[in-house]
């Protein structure tokens, strides 16, 4: 026992002395620790809503307590495995697909030499720059029945039978995934170009002595040293993957009935539900429920990463 | 001297990125010409990138209605410019901290960070912490201060490049050398991070230009604070409300006629839109150098 | 690290429920108990008290519009407020909030505490707010007869009775219509004239609004439209069959179990194997085999009134009214015609609670809210105010009595023009504008006096406990819904298909629920 305390103090002096030498750091994380205490943590208590039954004259943490009873909309339905399915599907082609798409673009613009690689760095990041709600309506300006552009111009140009875009829900998949690679690929190029560009061009200029090819260079620098990059992106991607992009579920399908089966996701499942309920304690179960699930996987995930690759994993 | 892989991987390149260039420009056009395009045209046509009748009712019916489109304008400026550079400041400066590996306690950190990520409080508590105690409603920090952080993403994404891009060696060179912390990070770090500092100011930009929702939950009474994508968003949602509603509606003269109900939306777009088209180019060219290839060397 | 956390976490909460936890005091009346001498109205007593002691309360009152606060607001409220603290001893604010984020902005508010005092209800819905505890229950020490006697005296005892929840008034009612005309489609004179159609002399009122018609005219007429203009669509579609386009009666706002036959029956019966239900959508599924509607119409979010304004599309289906021809014209942007299928005027029980105004639990004086709505309710020229604006600025008297812009004004520079003078206290006792008639609000009354009435009139359905049953209907339906109301889908088929869904959704559980809730409702209101 004395023993070891004895041990302890030294140690314990130690780890002051370390965070005394650390101090300035402490105090350059301050302005953002504080921010995110205000802007995150404080209002962090309200997470009990999804376990009230909420009423003003009580107060929000007043309120009777509901138990699990806000969760059972997510539960007790015939359309639960549909909706979480089709949440997960897609996010899992998403995080793969616009991983793969904006390396590569990533990679090609930072081997390009003319200056007009700027401008098409540029270009491809105006679909980004546009509302969902937009990109909705140019998508109906296309795959309108009557007078969309594909109906219109290229199946008639074929003699193909005109399609009822928004009645056959066999084509969603492809439009929801092709909807959303458009419109993140120039977001997501970048995060990797600006990765790229930091990379120590020694290593390049090494292998270009060694006769190293493009592709090799790609292959055993490029490619490597993006690792925990992409690592990262796909743990936050996975922390993420109970929630979908509204916009691209609901009105880039135009709400359209027929293609639910395809379409329809946790959110908006919720949202169908919640716009005439207009509860808050649903919303906030809803809520705490998929934030719950992404918090255990990236957890997972990244116990998994460390395992394998400590300087990889997220903490 | 270019070897024959290259050029090929260079004609390569460049067919690849003009594809995709041109895929998100066509929409573009589209958007354009549909917002100059007569609104019952398009009700009868549809899109069109040769509008049959054109059109600048939309954007006069903007400018006429939205009264105060140009200082709309005027608060997004500011906003996105202080906006940015205070959100670069903190998340800098936290990233920088947490990314030094002997730091006590960056495990801790890192991870009450990214712990933000997945969990927040909801929008009503959130709502009721600034209001009440901060007492931000109607005021500029109202639509300031919720965005700015976007996301703990943005501080994890830079702290990772602090980690693998920024040599240890360097900033050690740095401290024997007798740099103060602050100066290391000033002179040393912050240079070598420009080019993702520009990459996440670039996108802390585009969040404050194109956020409308704080307006919404913080602006009541004071809507001369409103940006334009705020002013933009609840005169859409409001046309949506209003032609949906009109059944209500009993007097005779009520203007509804009159309203581009369609092509407004894609005005409304272009407007939102064009003043960053605009002025992308040059701060791509003066303030983001770090972020082109070549700026900075590692 | 994880108790770091969890100390971190907790001493957030405890700023957090400290601040937060002064929100929460019950509403208490700032105006001490006045003492009234016998034969003296308190009404009267407690603004001379007010006058006398110089502390005037201050009133804010909240409703929505299309375009957030108009920019002639301050001065608006400076005339209102000048009235009212001459009146009431009573300071004024209408703050206008738009309808995009009325919901959410009113509902933060009223959580959150902040100064609101009286406001329009609908967008929350009335049973929801009441459920969240955000509406003041006026009967509190006779609130509202001993300062709302106005109010009390603007409408039938009954009337009342339908706001009650659970025997309590929460809400208090507005004056505009209250029934519907079933089933009215309205086509293009033009169109009519083209087809050499002589609607002229089928008038039967002296307004010459409506005609009255059934089914096979219309579809005669349809015919011959498709005929005669073959690249016109005939008909512009809405999911709204039911809900204007028949008298089935969707009580608690919803189609999961309705009155059939509400005017005679109780009976929750389910809408969707009824005979209306299928003829309705049968008759849009012929018109749509026949080639009378847009392939696109199912993606297309258009209103249905700037679809017939664009000159492609040739009728559409409403619900009529009086005065409803000259509106319809005008959005339509063309005299219209308006055909009734259905003879008799309809007061279906949603109306009756679906515009009220509450009183804010939280507010500080609920009998200087009161007394404000019951001005609004009865001053003509605080009415006026409220609706039109200021005389001169925003609207000059014709010389036959209507109103209509100054010389200059119009709808989009006006500074102080709102078209939703319906969610307002009293729009019957403001000016009327041009191109309607000057009895319009007497022909109004009259109409939802006339109506055939729901019995179920003032009942709401607390949707809250049964949150997963309706969250699950609602997103079968709503995969249903266009296709059978648009006429894309056959009914023969599809709507068997469809109840097998919504059966396993939980349909019959959540009708018997609202069955349950009728019945205990009726017994109340002593309704049979």
């Amino acid at each position: 026992m004395a023993r070891a305390q004895t041990i302890a103090v030294p140690k314990k002096r130690k780890r002051l002395l370390a965070v005394k030498k650390h101090l300035p750091l402490y105090l350059m994380a301050l302005p953002g620790l504080a921010y995110l205490f205000i802007n995150n943590y404080m209002p962090l208590p309200g997470l009990v809503l999804a376990f009230k039954n909420f009423n003003a004259r009580k107060g929000i943490y007043g309120s009777d307590w509901a138990g699990l009873e806000n969760f059972k909309f997510l539960f007790s339905t015939q359309d639960a495995f549909i909706i979480t399915r089709n949440t997960l599907l897609y996010n899992l082609v998403f995080i793969v697909l616009n991983a793969v798409c904006a390396i590569a673009v990533a990679i090609i613009l930072s081997e390009l030499t003319h200056k007009i690689k700027k401008v098409y760095q540029s270009v491809i990041l105006l679909p980004y720059m546009i509302s969902m709600v937009i990109v909705s309506y140019l998508v109906f300006g296309f795959l309108s029945p009557e007078n969309g552009f594909i109906n219109k111009t290229i199946l008639s140009a074929l003699n193909i039978e005109p399609i009822s875009w928004y009645m056959e829900k066999e084509y969603w998949p492809f439009i929801l995934v092709f909807v959303n690679i458009w419109k993140g690929l120039g977001y997501n190029s970048i995060i990797y170009l600006s990765s790229i560009i930091g990379f120590d061009r020694s290593y390049y200029e090494a292998a270009l002595i060694d006769g190293a090819s493009k592709w090799k260079q790609i292959r055993y620098i490029t490619l490597p040293l993006l690792k925990p990059t992409i690592i990262m992106l796909s743990l936050l991607a996975i922390g993420r993957i109970f929630y979908s992009d509204f916009g691209l579920f609901y009105q880039v399908p135009m709400n359209s009935g027929a293609l639910y089966a395809v379409t329809n996701t946790i959110d908006t499942y919720v949202y169908r539900g919640l716009l005439e309920l207009g509860d808050i304690s649903l919303s906030a179960a809803a809520g705490f429920y998929q934030s719950l699930v992404g918090f255990v996987l990236v957890l997972t995930t990244n116990l998994i990463v460390r395992k394998i690759d400590p300087e990889s994993s997220l903490f | 001297m270019r070897t024959r892989e290259e050029k090929i991987f260079q004609v390569i390149g460049h067919i690849v990125m003009i594809f995709l260039s041109l895929s998100a420009v066509i929409p573009m056009i589209l958007l354009f010409m549909s917002s100059i395009t007569d609104n019952d045209t398009l009700i009868q046509n549809g899109y069109s990138f040769i509008p049959e009748k054109f059109s600048l009712y939309a954007y006069e019916y903007v400018f006429k209605t939205g009264n105060s489109v140009i200082k709309a304008y005027g608060v997004s400026i500011l906003l996105t410019a202080v906006g940015t550079v205070l959100s670069i400041t903190i998340t800098t400066l936290l990233a920088y901290a947490i990314s030094k590996k002997s730091l006590p306690a960056r495990g801790v950190l890192t991870f009450l960070v990214f712990f933000t990520m997945l969990f927040n409080g909801g929008l009503v508590p959130t709502y009721m912490n600034y209001t009440t105690v901060f007492g931000i409603k109607d005021t500029f920090l109202g639509i300031l201060l919720p965005n700015l952080v976007t996301s703990g993403f943005y501080i994890l994404l830079m702290k990772s490049y602090f980690v693998t891009s920024i040599p240890t060696e360097i900033l050690e060179a740095a401290y024997i050398d007798g740099a103060s912390e602050f100066q290391t990070f000033s002179k040393v770090a912050f240079p070598l991070a420009k080019p993702i500092i520009a990459t996440i100011g670039l996108f802390a930009g585009i969040a404050y230009w194109n956020d409308w929702q704080n307006g919404y939950v913080y602006l009541t009474r004071n809507t001369d604070l409103y940006s334009i994508q705020n002013l933009l968003n609840r005169m859409i949602q409001n046309i949506q409300y209003l032609t949906q509603n009109s059944g209500n509606i009993s007097n005779a003269d009520v203007g509804l006629a009159s309203i581009p109900s369609v092509s407004v939306r894609m005005a409304m777009a272009v407007i939102g839109v064009l003043p960053v088209l605009i002025l992308y180019p040059f701060i791509q060219g003066n303030f983001v150098k770090g972020i082109t290839l070549g700026g900075v060397k590692g | 690290m994880l108790k770091k956390l969890c100390a971190a976490l907790l001493s957030a909460g405890m700023i957090l429920a400290i601040a937060g936890g002064c929100n929460n005091s019950p509403a208490a009346s700032s105006t001490s108990p006045v003492s009234v001498a016998e034969g003296e109205d308190p009404a009267e007593a407690v603004i001379a008290q007010r006058k006398e002691s110089g502390q005037y309360p201050k009133i804010v009152m909240s409703a929505y519009n299309w375009t957030g606060s108009p920019a002639g607001i301050d001065r608006i409220n400076k005339l209102i407020n000048d009235i009212t603290t001459e009146d009431l001893g009573i300071e004024f604010e209408l703050l206008w909030l738009d309808s995009a984020s009325y919901q959410q902005n009113i509902r933060m508010m009223l959580t959150s505490g902040e100064k609101l005092d009286l406001y329009q209800v609908s967008p929350l819905g009335y049973s929801t707010a009441v459920s969240d505890g955000f509406c003041y229950d006026l009967d509190t020490d006779d609130l509202i007869q001993t300062y709302g006697k106005g109010v009390l005296e603007g409408f039938d005892e009954h009337e009342f009775d339908a706001i009650r929840i659970g025997g309590k008034l929460y809400g208090l009612p507005n004056k505009r219509d209250l029934a519907i005309y079933p089933a009215c489609i309205m086509i293009g004179e033009e169109y009519l004239d083209g087809i050499g159609f002589d609607y002229d002399s089928l008038y039967e009122d002296e307004y010459k609004e409506m005609i009255f018609t059934d089914l096979d005219t219309i579809n005669d007429i349809f015919a011959q439209l498709h005929e005669k203009y073959p690249d016109k669509y005939v008909f512009s579609t809405a999911p709204n069959l039911i809900s204007q386009g028949s008298s089935v009666d969707l009580i608690g706002g919803d189609n999961f179990g309705v009155l059939l036959d509400p005017a005679n029956s109780l009976k929750v019966e389910n809408l969707f194997e009824s005979e209306i239900f299928y003829e309705r959508c049968n008759m849009v599924y012929e018109w749509n085999k026949l080639g009378y509607i847009s392939q696109d119409a199912i993606s297309d979010d258009t209103a249905v009134s700037a679809r017939v304004k664009s000159g492609e599309y040739m009728s559409m289906l409403s619900q009529g009214k009086p005065g409803y021809k000259t509106q319809i014209s005008g959005e339509c942007g063309r005299p219209m015609v308006v055909f009734c299928i259905e003879e008799e005027a309809f007061r279906p029980s949603s109306t009756t609670t679906s515009l009220l105004w509450c009183i804010n639990q939280n507010s500080e004086d609920p009998v200087a809210a009161m007394q404000i709505y019951n001005a609004f309710f009865t001053d003509p020229e605080l009415s006026n105010l409220i609706c039109w604006g200021e005389e001169g600025k925003e609207y000059v008297k014709t010389e036959d009595g209507h109103i209509t812009f100054p010389e200059g004004v119009d709808s989009q520079n006006s500074e102080y023009y709102n078209i939703v003078n319906w969610e307002l206290p009293n729009q019957f006792i403001a000016h009327v504008w041009e191109g309607d008639t000057l009895d319009i609000w007497d022909r109004t009354e009259e109409f939802n006096k006339n109506a055939v009435q729901s019995k179920a009139i003032g009942f709401t359905f607390d949707k809250s406990a049964y949150s997963a049953q309706f969250t699950a209907l609602s997103n079968v339906y709503d995969e249903y819904e266009k296709q059978l109301q648009y006429g894309f889908a056959d009914p023969a088929t599809t709507i068997p298909e469809m109840m097998e869904r919504l059966n396993a959704a939980g349909l019959q559980e959540y009708m018997q629920a609202k069955q349950e809730a009728l019945d205990k409702w009726a017994k109340e209101a002593g309704v049979e």
